[in-house]
């Protein structure tokens, strides 16, 4: 079966001597994400994207609150009162919003991350009204019992064990964050310090609540099989009558790197993993797509600088990277596995060799097409289904005021040169700006 | 007029104050909530789609759907054997071989390999379970020709004598080697290899047979692996998308055809029960750990079992995970200890196995245990047998989420294939399920899970730093095996 050579010959040729004309690199236009939308007079922001091949539909609310808001023994309240949002109302009593959802066939969640708090219902499209009324209750009427507060703590304490303390990653993750963002809400886990999830009183989730559950700080976004006229008349039925509120987000205090900083944690783990964080822009920066696109080239792809070089080469056992899009400047995460402590320091030479190679040399055309290839794939399965788009609408509309800061970023894309990515690469990814914990195995 | 002026300025004042509350338009109500909540789903029915089903004359067969709504083609397959075909002797090669095949073939190197993929924005994978090795990929539709000739490559000429021979090796030695500190593929170690001794079902998750056989093999014991499992015959596969069903059908015979059957009969080793397990309880001792990781289960039926889809329901209502169900009213609603808890059902073709896992604080494992033997005994005993309504809740979600699971075509091609091939299923069991869920009563449901279940033959594995766990089980005189490895 030569043919398959032949033809990625064929192919890789055409690439490099019609760079930018081959299909793989056609410019692509993302489709239109076909959503209405509308604002109460009280500033809750609404979209509204329209689908009908099933019969359910999606109510999802987003508040602009996540760990990055947090204060200083604080850590973890964001979080803590996703969870408290399930424990009833005034009206809603314990264990009745399971109640009522289930008894309708229905699925709820919710999420805390660094920048947002998302809760969901996905219910039967008859039940739309059910899942409004729920979410505009607790969106001013929640329910703080100190009961369910102590109780609820102990699951969420079971739920840092669980995800955190006990992963060899995810514990080192925390303190390279530490580390990387001293004195900073940035600093931490979106979970939190045990300490802190120990002191935090309901007082202290009342007042959080307070401050940032309210419309002018929410976006909400009703996907699936439901009327835009339906959607309007119920949100405001249920949402117009509540205050627009004030939320004035906490300034992020991040102070620069002045150098790199390089620890080690040891731990209970048979292979060493070196953590880096290595500050960017913040989410809606052009450059964010350009980093993603140089992180896939580097560390990502199958055919990644960092695969062939150090994983062909016994040098890694496994590596990524990827960044992390908040309001403020954020960061790039990326870990390599070094196949044991003793390939570590060769390693790590190797893997900062090849990012010195793109800031001195660039990529290559080529890598840039298969990105984009990649890209313009994703796109394309995407739209079976619509509403997985509902997502990059609500985060660009509450965080930047850009619904369509997804197709933004593609246009960008579209025009992106190799010479960006190697800018972006001396910009960002330098040893400077970064902070390297190596976990150490001590066992 | 100056009474009328201030009455006015004392409205407005109150308006002012009181205008967050006022202006609201909705009397929240317990009432309210019910009356709103009133809801009976429609019962669903999965429209399953055209396909033809063509059988090359080396056995393979393909279900072709043309479904041309998005400029993407999909597949997705299966090859029969999997780690059932693995012999005592070389436990994890099954894993092995599929490394192998995922990076390279004898006409693609690695770099070449994944370039190709790259360039034409391919995905193609193959994993391997129990009963089967499974295949899937994607292209967009004006790259699917490459991707036939990519499965047929990956599936039919594996490269084992490779150069990244070694380093897959190697990589999967370490990655295993890591496992021994992970709590979950430590805990299942221990589950497995108790509960399946010496059988291929535990070969999956014996870490430490893996590390100890690794070092031993050579690629002619992936390339024996291969040989003795993979047949053309054994692969059934569909293709769903932009295609022409002509002209895929051509390509398929083109890339196919000439892969000759070698008519292997798949191996069936016997699961044998091992009775000593029923009510053991075995701790990892990780003094590290500040929670304890649990799971406790028993042998269960096979794939051949009568009543799968009333136990299903039933077993939704003790500890499907969703806050409503039994484990998790009791454990995380009521007491706090636990973040999520789950019971399974885990049928293979030749013995599954029934378990319950959660995470709890060290010191609450005791008492976490005997919830969840307690919870499922008032079941099986009728104290607390399941409700109509609690079944009712159940029926109601999966007629709503039904249709959203088989929205895509490829994922109705891709249940009933198997069915059809591997179990002798209509192509219309997806409906023939929802029927019969849909007339099961909470009398039938109980009576299948009284009669299914087994508290007394727990096998209970916990990896936790004993100093926390064993107190409350000393204080209770029960026994538990303590395995030291760290």
């Amino acid at each position: 079966m030569q043919v398959l050579k032949r033809r990625l010959l064929f192919v890789l040729v055409c690439l490099m001597l019609v760079a930018g004309t081959a299909v793989a690199t056609d410019n692509f236009v993302v489709p239109e994400i076909d959503y209405a939308t509308f604002t109460l007079d009280n500033g809750l922001e609404v979209f509204v994207i329209e689908d009908d091949s099933v019969p359910l539909v999606d109510v999802s609310i987003y508040y602009n609150v996540g760990s990055i808001d947090e204060p200083q023994g604080k850590t973890g309240i964001s979080h803590f009162l996703e969870h408290t949002m399930f424990l009833g109302t005034e009206s809603l009593g314990k264990g009745m919003v399971e109640q009522l959802i289930s008894s309708v066939g229905g699925n709820y969640n919710a999420m805390t991350s660094n920048d947002l708090t998302f809760y969901y219902f996905q219910v039967p499209s008859s039940k739309l009204e059910l899942a409004m009324a729920i979410e505009a209750d607790r969106m001013n009427n929640l329910k703080i019992d100190p009961v369910d507060i102590e109780r609820e703590r102990e699951v969420i304490k079971q739920e840092r064990r669980g995800s955190l303390e006990n992963d060899v990653f995810s514990a080192a993750l925390e303190q390279v964050q530490a580390v990387a963002f001293p004195n900073s809400s940035l600093g931490h886990q979106v979970v939190g310090h045990m300490e802190d999830l120990n002191n935090i009183t309901a007082a202290d989730l009342q007042a959080y609540y307070k401050n940032y559950y309210c419309p002018s700080n929410a976006v909400l976004v009703v996907t699936g099989d439901a009327k835009l006229a339906e959607v309007k008349q119920l949100t405001e039925k249920y949402f117009s009558g509540y205050a627009a509120g004030n939320v004035v987000r906490p300034e992020v205090n991040i102070t620069p790197l002045e150098s790199e900083v390089v620890f080690e944690i040891p731990a209970n783990s048979s292979i060493p993993i070196s953590v880096m964080i290595y500050r960017t822009a913040q989410g809606n920066d052009p450059d964010i797509m350009a980093i993603s696109v140089f992180l896939n080239i580097l560390i990502n792809n199958q055919s990644s600088r960092v695969k062939q070089e150090l994983l062909q080469k016994q040098l890694i056992i496994e590596t990524g990277g990827f960044p992390f899009e908040i309001r403020v400047p954020g960061y790039a995460l990326l870990y390599t596995v070094p196949m044991s402590i003793d390939h570590l320091p060769i390693a790590q030479q190797a893997f900062d060799a090849e990012i010195e190679k793109i800031i001195a040399d660039g990529v290559t055309q080529e890598e840039l097409n298969i990105v984009k290839k990649a890209v313009m794939k994703t796109m394309i399965m995407s739209q079976k289904d619509p509403a997985s788009m509902a997502s990059s609408i609500a985060v660009g509309a509450l965080q930047y005021g850009q619904p369509n800061m997804l197709q933004e970023q593609i246009e960008y894309l579209n025009n992106l040169t190799v010479e960006d990515i190697q800018a972006v690469a001396a910009k960002y990814f330098q040893p400077d700006n970064r902070v390297l914990g190596n976990v150490i195995p001590v066992n | 007029m100056k009474k009328t002026s201030l009455l006015i300025v004392v409205c407005l004042s109150l308006f002012v104050v009181f205008a967050p509350t006022t202006l609201a338009s909705v009397e929240y109500s317990e009432e309210l909530f019910v009356s709103l909540s009133h809801n009976v789903n429609d019962v669903p029915y999965i429209t399953t789609p055209e396909y033809s089903k063509h059988v090359l004359a080396n056995g393979v067969t393909v279900y072709l759907v043309e479904d041309n709504q998005l400029p993407i083609v999909e597949m997705q397959g299966y090859i029969l054997g999997g780690r059932t075909q693995e012999s005592p002797a070389t436990p994890g090669v099954a894993d092995l071989v599929v490394q192998m095949m995922n990076t390279g073939t004898v006409n693609l190197g690695e770099v070449e390999f994944s370039r190709y993929k790259e360039t034409y924005g391919l995905d193609f994978n193959v994993g391997v379970s129990s009963d089967y090795m499974v295949f899937s990929g994607n292209s967009l539709s004006l790259d699917q020709k490459e991707l036939i000739a990519l499965a047929y490559d990956v599936l039919k000429n594996p490269d084992f004598a490779a150069d990244y021979y070694a380093r897959n090796i190697q990589q999967l030695y370490q990655l295993l080697s890591y496992a021994l500190y992970r709590d979950a593929l430590l805990l299942d170690i221990f589950f497995y290899t108790s509960l399946f001794p010496g059988h291929p079902y535990s070969n999956g998750t014996n870490v430490i047979a893996m590390l100890q056989a690794f070092p031993t093999y050579t690629p002619q014991h992936l390339q024996d692996f291969y040989d003795s499992s993979v047949d053309p015959a054994n692969i059934i596969m569909t293709i769903v998308g932009d295609i022409n069903e002509k002209e895929m059908l051509a390509t398929l015979e083109a890339e196919f055809g000439a892969w000759k059957s070698p008519n292997l009969t798949l191996s069936e080793p016997e699961v044998m029960v091992n009775e000593a397990n029923f009510g053991k309880i075995m701790l990892v001792n990780k003094p590290d750990a500040t929670q304890a990781k649990m799971k406790m289960g028993y042998n269960f039926y096979d794939t051949s079992f009568g009543e799968k889809n009333a136990f299903q329901m039933a077993n939704n209502v003790f500890g499907s995970g969703t806050f409503s169900s039994r484990l998790m009213d009791t454990l995380r609603s009521q007491k706090g200890y636990v973040y999520g808890v789950y019971s399974t059902a885990d049928y293979s073709k030749l013995g599954g196995l029934y378990y319950i896992t959660t995470d709890v604080a060290p010191d609450r494992t005791y008492e976490a245990m005997n919830i969840i033997t307690d919870e499922m005994t008032v079941i099986q005993d009728g104290t607390e047998p399941i409700t109509e309504q609690e079944l009712f809740n159940y029926v109601n979600f999966y007629n709503a989420f039904y249709p959203q699971t088989y929205r895509h075509k490829i994922d109705i091609m891709g249940s009933l294939i198997y069915g059809i091939e591997t179990e002798g299923k209509s192509d219309d069991y997806l409906n023939e399920f929802v029927a019969e869920y849909n007339s099961l009563t909470a009398a039938q449901a109980q009576q299948v899970f009284s009669e299914s279940v087994y508290p007394d033959q727990f096998l209970t594995v916990i990896i936790g730093n004993k100093d926390f766990i064993l107190p409350a089980f000393a204080e209770n005189d029960i026994e538990v095996e303590v395995i030291e490895l760290f």
